[in-house]
This record gives structure tokens, C-alpha cells and sequence, in this order.
């Protein structure tokens, strides 16, 4: 038996189609019409025409069919949940309209698309009506399923109504088909709940009454702010404007406790918290309050002015200038009768930040006359700071610390705000809200939630697709604000990751196990597949002076993150005291060249610690955390993130061990297990750092044959250099040769080679072209008897017996 | 069945909605006009507008002139203020008010006037 009934002859159900059909069109002809014929009577009636009586009856009537249309037909609504069993009553009237009790679920979901509640629905999801429509065709659920189920749905979004947005999310739930269709786009049926919810608060917003803040006696009472009016912004006048109502966090009970502190014996509170966290927004939430006079009697249609630092700071040209205006601020406030003062930012009132100067010896007689309410937005550092330096003035300090917005709170306000934001020009998607909270979390660390989510999500309306704001245009707003890749990889990128082994031995001569254990590990995480709380790969590079070691983590900043600029390099032998634990976390203020601020403004790099075993054991300490949490917290306390970098460490330490095994004819793999026991055995190391590395990477030293190449690659090297005067040069084998086994050290790898390649090849360049006998368009050919010291003979053909070496180009990689 | 959904709106939620609007719109004229904090300040100074008492008598005087004619000023714009409240509540209440009460004969006046007017 059928939970529901339906009764299509229903009053209800006449007016639910009358309101579908031409109702306000009606009532605006009616309203016209009877205004006729009241005239038209009034007229006849005054020329002596008794009978126009009917007409103004008729217009009588038509008034009261208008009060009916206006008030009733127009305005139906849907009953609350529960509170009857009757359809007609329960369902939203664009549904009970063309509602029939037979209808399948693709006929019930055509109507519901119909209409504006599933249509913002669908946009912002990226659900195609006809889509659904399809997946609907085999669904089997009944009628009494799907109202239980849309009643269960408009539960979980916190509504007591049936809409056509609750029954979408019901008709969702029900078909297997859509669940999937969800899963594909990333999406679950919480994330409808969400939707549903962010409906309702538009509609709760759009129906709901204007609050009164205190009517035309209110100003009266008070004197007049001219001067704050000029210095300050008057938060109340905006909350009265109703400019700032919508998205606003509500924040209850920090309110509760502000204006309780405001109307305390102090009357004066700190407002504590980081960047972003809601400090500006609160003050809109208080003065929101105060002006409807429902708070508290004291405090009763109060109004807060914000006072402009910067504006204020900027008005000293003389001394004193600056203790006047804030005298005269201060003094009108206190004799308006009415104003709370806020000072946001209000460590530049003392003394504490860029341009700021010290007014705390005004501000203490006020605050300890108790003449007038103070609300300060501070920083916690800065409180902390405040309290170190000013007692006094902090014991006359309410202190209300706010804490971050959690994840779904963020969320709704990021939701509500877009639809300020978008402004009618875009529609911004539900995931591009999801992807502004994940993305802000990860790359803006300097501020907190909801603020720093707020922020990308306004950033990214300048990439829109389409008229979509979506996760791509979040992302884009990332990649162009702190060029970090954060969009799936493209095709030409893929082509990259794939082949990274080729191109960075393209750079560096074999080293084949190091370059695909890296490579590996890039492929990881530009996949999605590594976990994101890390490092995007963390190495030990282990092995003799000259492999390699530095080069691989100079061709990664090249291949992956675009250029070589993009390493930060330190050299651990410069912190081997236990002071330079602090020169290592010095903050971005203190030390703007240092670390942590170059990671915070390149996040995207390779950061090579370069001798590791060098460093003081404090500081490997730090690296635990580093390799385990991918942060680091600097000396104001704010973190560092390393998760978008690649961090290699580099060591010597037994690098004559893998000289010996590679003599012994050993290959890497055989004993790099026993070599790093051996490196925790003998204190080189300890075994909870070298476990936190992703890979420990031993590095081989170079065979001569080997070095044939690595001058080749220098070789290339110089003629890339000499490309603007176009001059080139070649080696014959023979040269080649020559170079190798005079720059050849087991001991030193490659490392004497480049001396070698610029005292016997540049050198002997610089000769020719000195000399004038090389010009635009040679090519200067080096053999063995060159390389030796002795002169070479130009030639404007191609060499005869040596090849030319071309230096690969970073463009093309 | 609109003609039955009519009758049953105009004598039941129909007739309480107008009577609740006359209450609201008598109630929002009371708080635009906010009575009670006109009432409360109704001897106050304009704008809080007050001269600080000086030491000598002659600046005395002059201050409680100053501050006499600030009450002044401020008691006369705020009894205006009263007044045109009073007179605007008490409009709506009244014409409001006849409203509701015609309110269930309303349709049967425009039946009598219709029917009335032809047979004149």
C-alpha cells in the first residue's frame, strides 16, 4: 500500500498549475482591469449613471481574486516534512502541477529539470540533464522510495522541506546508475547533501525578512564622527546597506563571548588570530548584532568603525601629526556615545611591523579610563609580542582567540560567497569550491581558513572556462600565482615524465640505476600516486666527489621544474655549529635569502643539501621532520611546506668503499643494501634519517670511457657559449682522447675535466679568436697536437676528422 | 476546484495574513520611528551637542544657554517625530483594522454591487 496519496482534483492541485501557468500575468491584467473599471464606474456614477454600481463591484472582486492570486496562488509552498501524508501538499507546486502518480522516473526527472532549483543543481555539479535522463531509463524505484528518500536527503542538508533539489538528490540515491555517474566526476551523494544545503541558505537568504536597526531616533542619540568617518570604515553602515549579510561566518558563540566582553568592566578585547582566519569578519557578524539591539541593553544599536592604519600612518608629515588625529579619533568616538573602535591590523599602532609607530601611551589612558570599547585584531605573535612589551596594556585586554573554520564550514562560506563573488558573469562549479579549500590548504600556508581558501577562489575568476569557474581554473590560479604545477599532467609533459631517463642523460653520463630511481619517483608523484603530505621525493646521494651527484639534481630543476634557477642549494659544511639550527629556520623577516623564505616563494624547486655529514646533528634532526611531514616551522612559528620540492641530500661518506667494490668488479645493486648497514654501523649516519629518504642512490665512479662523453658534453657546453659569434668547435677522437687521459683521476670523477676542457679547448678557442683567425661561420677544428698546447688551423668547412658537439638545448626538454 | 480553493484561502489563511499584515506594518512603523528611544531621549541634547562648563559664571551661563537650546532643539524634532508616528499608526491600525473586519463580506459586497447596479 502506497504511503502517499495524491488527489489530482485537489484545490492544491488546480492552483499549482494555475501558479505554472500565467498567474502573475493574470494578476498583473487583474490588478490593471479592476483599476479600469473602478475609474470607469467613479466616472458614470458622477454623469448620473447608477448602473456603473456593477462596475466598481466587478472591480471589488477582481481586487479580492488579485489579494488571492498575490498571496496564495503565487507563493504556494511545499508542506514541512511529516506533517501529512497528502502529495499535493508535500511536493513542491512546480511538481504537483504536472504531477501523475503513473509517471516513470525519467518522466518525473523531466519536470524536475524544468525548473531553476535543478538547474543550479546541475551546473554547479556538471550534471547534464540528459545524461541523467539516460541513466534513469532502467531505474525501477517507486514513488513512495523516492519521496522517502528526497524527505532523507533534505534531512541530511539540514532543510524540512521537500524541493526539486532534494528530490534530484533523492532520484540520485536511488539509481545505481548516477551513483556511478557521481564517482566518475569525483563527486559523492554527501556532495548533492552540500548542494542541497547551499540552495536552501540562497532561498532562506532571498525570503528572508529585512532585521531593523534601530530606526531614525538611533543617529539622533549620538554625536557626529566626522573625523572617523574620514579615517575609519563604518561596518555598521555597510551591515545596514546590506552589502556584507550573505556568507558571512556566523560564528555564534565567539560572538556571544565578544559582546559579552565589550559590555564587561573592561569593555576592550583582543580579537586573536592568524591572517584569513575571520577577524574582519566577525567585526561585520558584531556589528550585525549590536544594530539589531537584541545583544545586550548596553550595547544596543552600537556601531563599529574600523580605523585604516595605513590611512592614518600616512597622514605624518610633522611630528606629532600623527598622537593629534589619533587624539581626535579617540575623543569623537568616545563622545558619539555609541561606537565600538576597531583596530585591525593593530600592531601597527605599536610599534611592531613594517612603518609602524608606537601609540600605546594614548591608548592606555583610554583603554584604563574605560571611556571607550576597543576591539584589536592581532596576530598570535603578535599578542605575544604585545605582552612581552606592554603589560599593562594587555591586563586591560579581553583576549578571544578564534580558531581556523573546519573543513565543511570553509566550504559553505566559499559556496556562498561565490555566488557574490561570480557576480552574474560566471557560475562558479561545486568541485572548483572542494579544489580552492584543497589547493589553498596546501600552497597558502601563510594564512588560515576560510581566508586563504576566499582568496584563491577569487583569483580564479580570472580564469574561467567557459562560464565556469572549475578546478582547473582554481588550479591555473595556483600554477600562475606560485608556479607551482599543480593540473594534470599534459600530453607534452606526459611525454616528458615518460621519457625523463633519455633527456636527463642527454646532461650526465650513465649513473643509469640513480637517474630511473629518480625518474621513478617524479612519475609517482605527477601521477597523484606518492603521498602528498611529503616531499615529492626525497634522496641520499651517496658516492665519490665528480659523478654526478650535483648534476642529476641540476638537470631536475631543468627537466621537471623548468629551469636550473629553480634549486636551492646550501651547503651543509656552513651548519656545523649548533647556533646555525637558528640561521637554518630563520623566518622570511629576518632572513629573506634564507631557507625556509626561498622555499616559501619557490615551493616548486629542487633543494639540494649539498654534504650532508657535515651538518651539525641538530640540524639532521630537523630533517626527520622535514622528510616525514614535509614542513618545516620557522622562527615566528609559521611553516614551511616541502611537498611541491624535490629534496636530495648529498654525501662523500664512503664513497673509496664504492670505488673498491666498483674496482672488485661489483655492480651497484649488489652491495648498496650492505653499504648503508655499513654507513649506520660506523655513526655515519643514523638509521631513523636514512630511513626517511624515499632512496638512497649510490653513485659509481666514472671509467675513463665514460669520460669520453662527459668532454663531449663540455665541448658542447663551449659551443653553446660561443653560438652568438658563431664560431664553433670540434674534437677529433684523438683530442678527445688526449683531454681524457690527461684529466682522468679516479679520485675526482669528471671534476678535473672541466678544468682540463677550459685550460686546453677554451684556451686554445680564445687564441684564434683573438688571433683573428676565426670568424662568423668557422668551425674550429682541435686535434691531438691542439689539445696538447700547439696551435690549430681554422677551417670555414666542416672539420675533417672531428665531430661537432652540440650542447642539448633546455627548451627543447 | 479554484473557486473552492479561493473561498477556502479568503476565510481562513487569507483573512489571518491580512490581519497579521496590518500588526506588521503598525509594528515596522513603530520601529522606523523608534518610539521607545525616542522616548527614552526625548529631553537629550541634539546630537549630543553640549558645551562643557566653564569655570567663570559668565561661561556658565553661556553653557547651559548652549546646551538649554540643544534640548530644545533636540526635544522638538524628536516630539515632531513622535507625533507623525502616532499619526501613522494609528492610520494603519484604523484603516487596516477596517479592512479585516469588512474582509469576509468583501466578496459579498462585490456580489450585492454587481447585482444591485444592474437592477438600478
Amino acid at each position: 500500500m502506497n504511503e502517499h496519496s495524491f488527489n489530482s482534483f485537489s484545490a492544491r492541485v488546480s492552483e499549482a498549475r494555475l501558479q505554472a501557468h500565467w498567474a502573475k500575468q493574470i494578476a498583473s491584467g487583474i490588478l490593471v482591469l479592476s483599476g479600469l473599471l473602478a475609474a470607469t464606474a467613479a466616472l458614470l456614477w458622477l454623469t448620473g449613471y447608477h448602473k456603473a454600481l456593477s462596475l466598481a463591484g466587478a472591480a471589488i472582486g477582481l481586487i479580492c481574486i488579485w489579494f488571492w492570486l498575490k498571496r496564495e496562488v503565487l507563493t504556494l509552498t511545499a508542506a514541512p516534512i511529516g506533517s501529512t501524508t497528502r502529495l499535493e501538499s508535500l511536493l513542491p507546486p512546480e511538481l504537483v502541477a504536472a504531477y501523475r502518480p503513473n509517471q516513470t522516473a525519467t518522466e518525473l526527472w523531466n519536470i524536475i529539470s524544468g525548473t531553476w532549483q535543478a538547474k543550479f543543481m546541475m551546473t554547479r555539479f556538471g550534471l547534464h540533464p540528459d545524461v541523467i535522463a539516460a541513466s534513469l531509463a532502467d531505474t525501477t524505484f517507486s514513488h513512495d522510495q523516492l519521496w522517502n528518500e528526497a524527505a532523507s536527503r533534505a534531512g541530511a542538508a539540514g532543510t524540512t522541506r521537500l524541493s526539486p533539489a532534494t528530490i534530484m538528490a533523492g532520484v540520485i540515491s536511488l539509481s545505481p546508475s548516477l551513483q556511478n555517474l557521481l564517482t566518475a566526476v569525483k563527486l559523492t551523494p554527501a556532495d548533492i547533501d552540500e548542494g542541497v544545503a547551499w540552495l536552501a541558505r540562497l532561498e532562506a537568504f532571498q525570503h528572508a525578512e529585512r532585521p531593523t536597526y534601530g530606526g531614525i531616533a538611533r543617529d539622533w542619540a549620538a554625536g557626529f564622527t566626522p573625523t572617523l568617518s574620514h579615517f575609519g570604515q563604518n561596518i555598521s553602515r555597510q551591515v545596514e546597506l546590506g552589502g556584507q549579510q550573505f556568507g558571512i561566518q556566523e560564528r555564534t558563540n565567539q560572538l556571544d563571548s565578544l559582546i559579552s566582553a565589550l559590555a564587561s568592566a573592561n569593555g576592550s578585547v583582543t580579537v586573536i588570530g592568524e591572517p584569513g582566519i575571520g577577524k574582519t569578519a566577525l567585526l561585520y557578524g558584531l556589528a550585525d548584532r549590536l544594530l539589531q539591539g537584541k545583544s545586550n541593553a548596553n550595547l544596543d544599536h552600537y556601531q563599529i568603525f574600523s580605523l585604516n592604519a595605513t590611512l592614518i600612518l600616512s597622514q605624518q608629515e610633522h611630528a606629532g601629526d600623527l598622537e593629534r588625529i589619533v587624539m581626535t579619533l579617540l575623543s569623537e568616538a568616545i563622545h558619539a556615545g555609541n561606537i565600538v573602535v576597531a583596530l585591525d591590523e593593530a600592531q601597527l599602532f605599536f610599534g611592531q611591523g613594517t612603518g609602524a609607530v608606537n601609540l600605546s601611551q594614548i591608548l592606555l589612558p583610554v583603554l584604563q579610563s574605560r571611556n571607550l570599547k576597543l576591539v584589536l585584531g592581532l596576530t598570535p605573535g603578535d599578542w605575544q609580542k604585545l605582552k612581552a612589551t606592554n603589560t599593562a596594556m594587555t591586563s586591560l585586554l579581553t583576549p578571544l582567540v578564534l580558531t581556523e573554520a573546519p573543513q565543511a564550514e570553509t566550504i559553505r562560506l566559499l559556496a556562498d560567497r561565490a555566488l557574490i563573488l561570480e557576480g552574474g558573469r560566471f557560475i562558479t562549479t561545486y568541485p572548483a569550491l572542494v579544489e580552492a579549500y584543497r589547493l589553498s590548504g596546501r600552497y597558502f600556508q601563510e594564512e588560515a581558513y576560510p581566508g586563504r581558501a576566499l582568496k584563491l577562489l577569487e583569483a580564479a575568476l580570472n580564469y574561467p572556462e567557459g562560464p565556469f569557474i572549475t578546478p582547473v581554473s582554481v588550479q591555473q590560479a595556483v600554477e600562475s600565482q606560485i608556479g607551482v604545477k599543480v593540473q594534470t599532467a599534459s600530453a607534452d609533459e606526459s611525454d616528458v615524465l615518460l621519457h625523463l631517463e633519455d633527456r636527463i642523460h642527454q646532461r650526465m653520463i650513465n649513473q643509469s640505476r640513480a637517474v630511473s630511481v629518480v625518474a621513478a619517483a617524479l612519475r609517482r608523484a605527477r601521477a597523484g600516486v606518492s603521498n602528498p603530505k611529503r616531499p615529492i621525493g626525497s634522496f641520499l646521494f651517496l658516492g665519490p666527489t665528480g659523478v654526478g651527484k650535483t648534476e642529476l639534481a641540476r638537470s631536475l630543476a631543468a627537466l621537471y621544474f623548468g629551469s636550473e634557477a629553480n634549486m636551492i642549494r646550501l651547503d651543509m659544511s656552513e651548519y656545523q655549529q649548533t647556533t646555525d639550527v637558528t640561521r637554518l629556520l630563520a623566518s622570511a623577516a629576518d632572513n629573506p635569502a634564507g631557507l625556509l623564505a626561498k622555499v616559501r616563494t619557490s615551493p616548486f624547486s629542487v633543494v639540494l643539501f649539498d654534504e650532508i655529514e657535515k651538518a651539525n646533528p641538530n640540524i639532521l634532526n630537523l630533517f626527520l621532520q622535514l622528510l616525514d611531514e614535509g614542513n618545516l616551522t620557522d622562527s615566528s612559528n609559521k611553516p614551511a611546506s616541502f611537498k611541491d620540492a624535490i629534496v636530495i641530500a648529498t654525501s662523500n661518506a664512503g664513497a673509496d668503499e664504492i670505488r673498491k667494490h666498483i674496482e672488485a668488479g661489483e655492480e651497484l645493486e649488489a652491495f648498496e643494501q650492505k653499504f648503508t648497514e655499513d654507513l649506520i654501523t660506523s655513526g655515519q649516519f643514523k638509521p631513523e634519517l636514512l630511513n626517511r629518504f624515499d632512496e638512497i642512490v649510490l653513485f659509481r665512479p666514472l671509467k675513463p670511457i665514460e669520460l669520453v662523453e662527459v668532454v663531449k658534453l663540455m665541448v658542447g657546453e663551449v659551443n653553446h657559449t660561443l653560438e652568438p659569434q658563431k664560431i664553433q668547435v670540434a674534437l677529433t677522437d684523438a683530442a678527445i682522447a688526449q683531454l681524457v687521459a690527461a684529466g682522468y683521476d679516479p679520485r675526482l670523477g669528471a671534476r678535473p675535466m672541466r678544468r682540463m676542457v677550459q685550460r686546453r679547448v677554451e684556451d686554445a678557442v680564445a687564441g684564434q679568436i683573438l688571433r683573428g683567425q676565426a670568424k662568423a661561420g668557422d668551425t674550429i677544428t682541435l686535434d691531438l697536437a691542439d689539445v696538447g698546447g700547439v696551435t690549430a688551423s681554422p677551417s670555414p668547412q666542416q672539420p675533417k676528422a672531428g665531430v661537432l658537439y652540440e650542447r642539448p638545448n633546455d627548451a627543447d626538454q | 476546484m479554484l473557486v473552492f480553493g479561493f473561498i477556502q484561502w479568503w476565510y481562513g489563511p487569507g483573512w489571518r495574513d491580512m490581519a497579521n499584515r496590518v500588526i506588521g506594518r503598525a509594528r515596522q512603523t513603530y520601529a522606523y520611528f523608534s518610539i521607545s528611544l525616542l522616548l527614552r531621549t526625548l529631553f537629550q541634547p541634539w546630537r549630543r551637542i553640549m558645551s562643557p562648563p566653564g569655570g567663570s559664571l559668565q561661561q556658565r551661563v553661556h553653557a547651559l544657554a548652549d546646551n538649554a537650546v540643544s534640548r530644545g532643539v533636540g526635544f522638538s524634532i524628536r516630539i515632531i517625530a513622535l507625533f507623525t508616528a502616532v499619526i501613522m499608526i494609528t492610520l494603519t491600525l484604523v484603516l487596516g483594522g477596517l479592512l479585516v473586519i469588512l474582509w469576509p463580506i468583501l466578496p459579498l459586497i462585490s456580489i450585492g454591487l454587481m447585482a444591485g447596479g444592474l437592477a438600478l
